[in-house]
């Protein structure tokens, strides 16, 4: 690897044809992108057709905090702090549909942490929901007779209590 | 549109491992493409805290009631009772692997199915990480405990720990836990437990190694003051070494301290709890220097002590002088607690 490689830019272009310059140091939280670069394919701007501009604004976001380094000890403790505040509110998106658009690219760019944080933010907002509660926030068509349904229900009994 | 069952099926697992396993299997009345999505989840959880059961009235009845009612209906059965029909339950209609099985659940002497559970486990599953948290007075493992020929991550907490022949056959253990709540020890005497060399023999990958026993009741050993000064391996991949609850009044634990210290060049986190209630006149040991003496720990960078008696510093400080006296190398330790 070049000398130069810890201010190298990468380029990204989203599926609407935005394009984003990240630093490479950056970009490598993304395991696919890693590839990528390590293939040799990221001469040219990196097409990531499965990504939204307004989604991979809010990755670019993302890894740009997670990959700021703490000075010393006595910091590390601080910018740990700092970094749960930071995803605590990075997942509190105004539109439901935002959250799962980042689950989706979490899981296409391979980017662990993001992928953690994102479905742990779409568990708890299933946690303590009644099932007719979870069929309408997610739009989810019943399409069980009563009588299948109540035999859904028999077959695991335990989990009804 | 379905925005949660149009995400990939190994999201979805993984989003429904992240939401308690009753929960989980209730998705199953969502539709009919979530009947049966839950049953492949790879991380089965089953805490008795946060089991939700309906009834209470059976969580009181006693073993003579249940005989009674005999058969036993499950809406009668006590909450424990539940929670181990429903681990049948679900593994009887569980599809695909399983890497993970927690099992936090206090046990007494009625309630004692545990075994044909895991011995399934054992036998028809490559379970990687197993969590058993039993409150089992006085009651070894089974031994199907044992024979996990998968395990990276075993945590047992309050359970008596023996060293069969099966034990982690295939040598792939990374991580082990055994845990005892110390504020209300539940095992007594290590009769027949296994040596200190006998435990590290059968954890040659071993990286950490978490310990909340009084040691003296683990390690048969130290029980007949007999520790050996050398193990036949070095741990060479231990990077984590926790013993909350050595006496550093006795001399066989110091000398066990000394051996697992020296045995790990590469450790990079120490955290020792100093168990005994001792009053300072009474402090006739400290680390032998050849024990020690040859002791490198260059990896080591944070170093944790904890004493019972912070009242009391002095005692913590002349310990911490003593250490750090025969080890010079420590002094490079980026993060000490006292």
């Amino acid at each position: 690897m070049s000398s130069s490689s810890s201010s190298k830019m990468i380029e990204l272009r989203s599926s609407d044809g935005e394009t984003f310059h990240v630093e490479e140091t950056v970009v490598l939280q993304s395991e696919t992108i890693k590839q990528m670069i390590d293939d040799d394919c990221a001469n040219a701007a990196i097409p990531l057709p499965n990504v939204t501009s307004m989604t991979l604004a809010k990755v670019i976001e993302y890894i740009k905090k997670h990959a700021e380094k703490p000075k010393d000890d006595d910091d590390k403790k601080v910018a740990e702090e700092d970094l749960k505040k930071f995803d605590a509110e990075f997942v509190k998106v105004d539109q439901e549909s935002m959250l799962f658009d980042l689950v989706r690219a979490a899981n296409y760019l391979n980017i662990k942490s993001l992928l953690d944080l994102t479905c742990q933010a779409v568990a708890d907002s299933i946690k303590d929901l009644s099932v007719e509660e979870v069929r309408k926030k997610f739009n989810i068509q019943n399409d069980f007779t009563p009588e299948e349904e109540a035999k859904v229900r028999k077959e695991n009994a335990w989990a009804f209590d | 549109m379905d925005r949660l069952g149009n995400l990939p099926s190994s999201i979805i697992e993984s989003i429904l491992c992240l939401v308690p396993i009753q929960e989980a299997a209730r998705t199953s009345i969502l539709s009919r493409e979530w009947r049966y999505r839950w049953t492949k989840i790879p991380n089965l959880v089953f805490e008795e805290d946060t089991f939700q059961v309906s009834t209470v009235d059976g969580a009181e009845s006693s073993i003579l009631d249940q005989i009674l009612k005999q058969p036993i209906k499950r809406r009668t059965m006590d909450k424990k009772s539940k929670l181990i029909y429903a681990i049948c339950q679900v593994l009887l209609i569980h599809d695909g692997p399983i890497n993970e099985f927690t099992l936090s659940l206090c046990l007494s002497r009625k309630h004692v199915k545990i075994d044909p559970i895991l011995t399934y486990l054992s036998r028809k599953t490559r379970v990687k990480k197993l969590k058993n948290f039993f409150g089992w007075p006085d009651h070894s493992l089974p031994l199907s405990h044992y024979s996990f020929g998968y395990l990276t991550d075993l945590c047992l907490i309050r359970c008596r720990f023996h060293i069969p022949p099966t034990f982690n056959r295939v040598g792939s253990l990374t991580s082990l836990y055994l845990h005892e709540d110390i504020r209300d020890p539940c095992i007594s005497g290590s009769i027949g437990g296994p040596t200190i060399s006998e435990i590290f023999e059968c954890l040659l990958v071993i990286e950490t190694f978490s310990i909340s026993f009084d040691l003296i009741r683990v390690f048969r050993d130290i029980d007949i003051h007999e520790v050996t000064r050398e193990l036949s391996t070095t741990l060479i991949h231990l990077k984590y070494l926790r013993i909350d609850g050595v006496y550093f009044t006795n001399e066989a634990e110091l000398s066990v301290l000394a051996l697992l210290i020296k045995s790990s060049p590469n450790l990079e986190k120490l955290k020792v709890w100093d168990n005994s209630n001792f009053e300072i006149s009474k402090i006739k040991y400290c680390f032998r220097v050849e024990d020690i003496s040859d002791i490198m720990l260059e990896r080591l960078n944070e170093l944790e002590l904890i004493s019972f008696i912070n009242a009391d510093k002095t005692v913590t400080k002349w310990q911490l002088h003593n250490l750090l006296e025969a080890w010079v190398q420590w002094l490079s330790v980026s993060r000490i607690f006292i």
